[in-house]
């Protein structure tokens, strides 16, 4: 049996592990780059691991959320999750018996359920009026309008094709 | 073997044309360009997506830090960069401090419509661009669900909006929407286009 499984598939795993090597705080951008998951997916997990003080998290610059791992709860998880990784793998062969798998379902399903409400609810807190009103009043209509000239100068579109002007 | 082909490369004629364009934002598009079309000599298939392509919609004005472009093969498409002059940075991240150039190559099918990209000439070349729609949809679910730099994502969202606002297909970005849940957000930003335009 993977050792992955315990923690409900391998994304949990690998943001943990990320997270336990992670030597400053990172962003979940980041964490989905370097190791090759899907954004949304370590975006949810890393909301999970917070609401669960798994992980802490701090906005900085630009609204920027970056995580680390928590010093209680997280460090545990961590250290727990190395212990795994050094077990033989007999050791965890009860977790493959079908009782087994049917609880831990269980209780995964209940953690998504009762995660998915306060995931939604959290989404639906960003303020985007207060997110888009950090540049001085006019300045991203200036932009806007610059770009939208500057595209026309810059290329002439024949068709479906964009041709650069020399 | 692959030092003689790099040097080769760097004292030919396209190289030289790269270098001596002195626009960062037209020495990037140039460079793509002669790229993509090496690539597609080697039966390659590319596509700008990301903010680069925001970058070239925008005429400059949304500058990034590195060019994202989706390839049917990596393997070709890296043995090309280091033959650039181009060396591996990690996290699939490729420098050419010369060109002051960083390349990220992303072998994943491309997630938009491929029917809907946008062709570019440059020169002799051509380049393939991921279609403004998909470009919102992919910057609006990253404000939503991602927040690495909402702000960001919010601000590129409202400018393709607001510059291809008599060209863009409303009806297949709804649908995109309501696919990835961030109805919310498109509205919000089409009433900051709405301003804007």
């Amino acid at each position: 049996m993977k050792v992955e499984m315990l923690f409900g598939g391998s994304t949990r795993f690998t943001i943990l592990e990320t997270l336990a090597e992670a030597k400053k705080s990172i962003t979940a951008h980041q964490i989905a780059l370097t190791r090759g998951l899907d954004p949304a997916a370590t975006y949810r997990c890393l909301t999970e691991f917070l609401e669960f003080g798994i992980v802490k998290s701090e906005t900085r610059q630009r609204n920027r959320t970056f995580y680390r791992l928590s010093s209680g709860p997280g460090r545990a998880a961590a250290k727990f999750m190395r212990s795994l990784k050094q077990k033989d793998p007999d050791d965890l062969e009860d977790w493959l018996s079908p009782k087994m798998q049917a609880k831990r379902m269980a209780k995964i399903t209940r953690l998504d359920k009762s995660n998915e409400s306060k995931i939604r609810d959290k989404v639906k807190t960003q303020n985007i009026d207060k997110l888009l009103s950090k540049r001085t009043p006019g300045e991203l209509t200036a932009l806007v309008i610059s770009s939208k000239i500057g595209f026309g100068k810059l290329f002439e579109q024949k068709g479906n094709v964009f041709i650069l002007n020399e | 073997m692959v030092e003689n082909a790099r040097t080769r490369f760097k004292t030919s004629p396209e190289y030289k044309e790269i270098k001596e364009e002195r626009d960062l934002f037209r020495r990037r598009i140039l460079f793509l360009g002669v790229l993509t079309s090496k690539l597609k000599e080697n039966s390659v298939d590319a596509i700008l997506v990301g903010g680069e392509a925001i970058d070239l919609y925008t005429a400059g004005n949304f500058a990034t830090s590195d060019i994202d472009l989706v390839v049917d093969n990596k393997t070709i498409t890296e043995k090309l960069l280091n033959k650039f002059g181009f060396g591996k940075q990690g996290n699939q991240l490729w420098l050419n401090s010369d060109l002051n150039i960083i390349v990220q190559v992303i072998d994943k099918s491309y997630s938009g419509d491929s029917s809907r990209l946008k062709k570019f000439r440059v020169k002799n070349y051509e380049l393939k661009v991921a279609a403004p729609e998909d470009l919102i949809q992919n910057r609006l679910y990253s404000a939503k669900f991602w927040k690495s730099n909402p702000q960001r994502d919010m601000e590129q969202s409202i400018a393709l909006l607001g510059i291809f606002s008599d060209s863009i297909d409303n009806v297949y970005l709804d649908k995109l929407a309501k696919e990835h849940d961030i109805v919310d957000y498109l509205n919000k930003a089409r009433r900051y286009a709405s301003k804007s335009s």
